[in-house]
């Protein structure tokens, strides 16, 4: 039965530590992106002796310490209070209103939102915007150029100085380093285009399918394991355009709580009922789906049609991994579906790239409904949904997606071809190889550090918290003089006690990059006082 | 704070440069004082959100906050020995 390694595998306190052998063993690679061909095959040997189950779920979310909550409860408090009095002034036509106004107010019209811009925006959000949304001026590799931009009215506007920041980049969903402008794949999709020109000035249903599409689906099903796939141009209208074509009124949909908004939005417009379950807890979603089947619909007490379990591969604000082999026993024995939006994790998971599947080793027809994006491995944009002949037959008349957009372009089409056919080769293995290094190194080294960082061990999202908002806009502030640039996210996106810094590692790092910013974030981690783990001692980088 | 503000950095260049002198090692230590004071400073700012406020507004919440505390403490001072003092003859 699963619950006894459900049952072990709770979510919040299974710690491994990383065996010291193993550690020595990476550090001694060598510092160039694609390592050579001995070292890579040693590691693919360790590789293999090490998969056994519970090596590939270990994941581990600290607590919040204690002083950290009641700071960041003080800091919002403040900020609460100065917003207050700050619209106070505003209202009372003290100081000058900045935001955006409603124009009729003053004819006499009913207002047209609630509330223009919310407290939150105008007061606290507005004051940090600068660390926010930053524009660039390159290509986003491992290094890429920051446009400057300076505020002269505490972040109402900005002006543009000219200048570029040459900065790392640790915030870029670029895990297999394909986000670049030279190399086979731009030389193909320059080609491409001149071929094929830019648009094709049509949907897919009617006269926008063209070969290179085709050819994009048969090399992903191919790359997967599975009968068939689609591609579509929007990751996120993949989602939320075709889950109503496989889900509607009648169905239950049982949804991870940390599931990203285009699944949510694609299931409230599916019109099926939806129930979530605590994040990655086995145990919970049994219960609910014995309770579902038992029951039935709340309301009229008639069985559920189907039930979708919907999760995500590699979550990207927690860098956990979804328990996939409990999932495929739970899915067989209560007879329910089960969706898998692997948009993180297809190519930087797994041996081969092939994402989760391929990470646990499991048998692709297993999933029901394999959903990815080209955006942040493949280097390129669009998703895809694969699994069954018939499921993508379906899909292909059914959803609006196809039937509604105007097709992928051609360049950006043959950006993800050259990418596919670039991973079956020994240079790809290589990127793969490159990048699940670059992960253990760097989270290995952050939380031997002491500081928190939340998921698996493998994943190559790395979200380290910082629980006050102050410490927040220090961090990413002091990391960018560094020459840094990486992404911090607070309240709206994350619970608001749990701001955090979201690193995201890339196959394009180099062993020297990456040690360039751990140095940054150990000397503003002892500035600022960062280091809140109670499991694992602090120490400075230098002592490592 | 500049990139000659930083601790290491400085460090390094007094060491290299002034290898051997008394009063300079004690320059370091006044040096290495006010940084201590600057950095906490910065921890009262960033603990209280006050980083993220206009100058004034860190004004009006500093000198709030030191009236109320001076106030407290005053208070303290004066009354607290003598309350004390009439509690203890209160319960004996």
């Amino acid at each position: 039965m699963l619950a006894s390694s459900s049952s072990k595998l709770s979510h919040a306190t299974l710690v491994h530590r990383y065996p010291p052998s193993k550690l020595h063993s990476e550090e001694e690679m060598s510092d160039t992106v694609f390592s050579s061909d001995e070292n890579e095959m040693n590691y693919k040997r360790e590789n293999v002796t090490h998969k056994d189950d519970e090596n590939l779920q270990c994941e581990e979310f600290e607590e919040t310490p204690l002083y950290a909550a009641i700071l960041t409860y003080l800091s919002y408090a403040i900020l609460c209070l100065f917003g207050w009095l700050r619209d106070f002034l505003r209202n009372s036509n003290i100081e000058k209103k900045r935001g955006a106004v409603d124009p009729n107010a003053a004819l006499g019209f009913v207002p047209l939102y609630q509330s223009y811009e919310s407290f939150y925006t105008r007061n606290m959000y507005t004051r940090v915007r600068d660390i926010f949304n930053r524009p660039i001026a390159s290509v986003p590799g491992a290094q890429f150029e920051l446009t400057e931009r300076i505020s002269d009215d505490y972040n109402w506007t900005y002006r543009y100085t000219g200048k570029t920041i040459n900065a790392i980049n640790l915030g870029s969903y670029n895990y297999l380093g394909f986000a670049e402008k030279s190399g086979p794949c731009a030389t193909d999709a320059i080609n491409a285009l001149k071929t094929y020109g830019v648009s094709s000035c049509n949907t897919r249903i009617e006269l926008g399918t063209q070969r290179y599409h085709v050819e994009l689906e048969q090399l992903l099903a191919n790359f997967l394991h599975v009968e068939s796939s689609i591609a579509f141009g929007m990751g996120f209208a993949t989602n939320a355009l075709n889950i109503p074509a496989v889900a509607s009124k009648g169905d239950l949909i049982l949804s991870d709580e940390m599931n990203h908004i285009s699944l949510i939005l694609g299931m409230r417009l599916s019109g099926a009922s939806y129930q979530t379950f605590a994040h990655n807890d086995m145990k919970d979603l049994e219960a609910k789906l014995r309770a579902a089947i038992v029951h039935g619909h709340p309301r009229t007490q008639r069985p559920w049609k189907k039930i979708i379990i919907v999760v995500e591969g590699v979550y990207s604000m927690e860098g956990s991994i979804c328990r996939l082999p409990e999932l495929i026993a739970l899915k067989k024995k209560y007879k329910a579906y089960l969706y898998m939006d692997e948009a993180h994790s297809v190519g930087a998971m797994g041996k081969n790239g092939r994402g989760i599947m391929d990470y646990f080793g499991i048998d692709a027809n297993d999933v029901d409904i394999l959903m990815g994006t080209f955006t942040k491995s493949f280097g390129s944009a669009g998703g895809y949904i694969a699994g069954k002949k018939s499921l993508i037959d379906h899909i292909r008349v059914n959803s609006h997606a196809n039937t509604y957009a105007s097709s992928m372009s051609a360049p950006v089409v043959q950006q993800i071809i050259s990418s596919l056919q670039l991973l079956k080769r020994p240079e790809g293995q290589k990127r793969i190889c490159q990048l699940a290094d670059n992960t253990r190194y760097f989270r290995q080294k952050l939380v031997d550090m002491g500081f928190i960082v939340y998921g698996n061990k493998n994943s190559p999202v790395v979200p380290m918290l910082i629980y006050m908002p102050a410490r927040v806009t220090r961090f990413n502030r002091e990391m960018l003089r560094r020459g840094i640039a990486v992404v911090t996210v607070g309240f709206p996106a994350t619970k608001l006690l749990d701001a955090r810094v979201r690193f995201c590692i890339s196959a394009a790092h180099t062993r020297q990059m990456l040690d360039t910013a751990l140095m940054a974030i150990d000397e503003i981690g002892t500035d600022i006082s960062l280091r809140y783990s109670t499991r694992h001692q602090s120490r400075r980088l230098r002592e490592l | 704070m500049t990139l000659n503000d930083h601790p290491t950095f400085l460090r390094h260049k007094l060491s290299y440069t002034y290898k051997n002198c008394h009063w300079k090692t004690m320059l370091s230590y006044i040096r290495r004082f006010f940084k201590f004071i600057h950095w906490l400073y910065l921890q009262y700012l960033l603990n209280t959100a006050l980083y993220m406020l206009e100058p004034w507004e860190r004004l009006l919440f500093s000198t709030l906050l030191f009236a109320i505390l001076s106030t407290a403490l005053y208070s303290a001072l004066v009354f607290l020995p003598h309350h004390v003092r009439s509690m203890i003859q209160f319960y004996s």
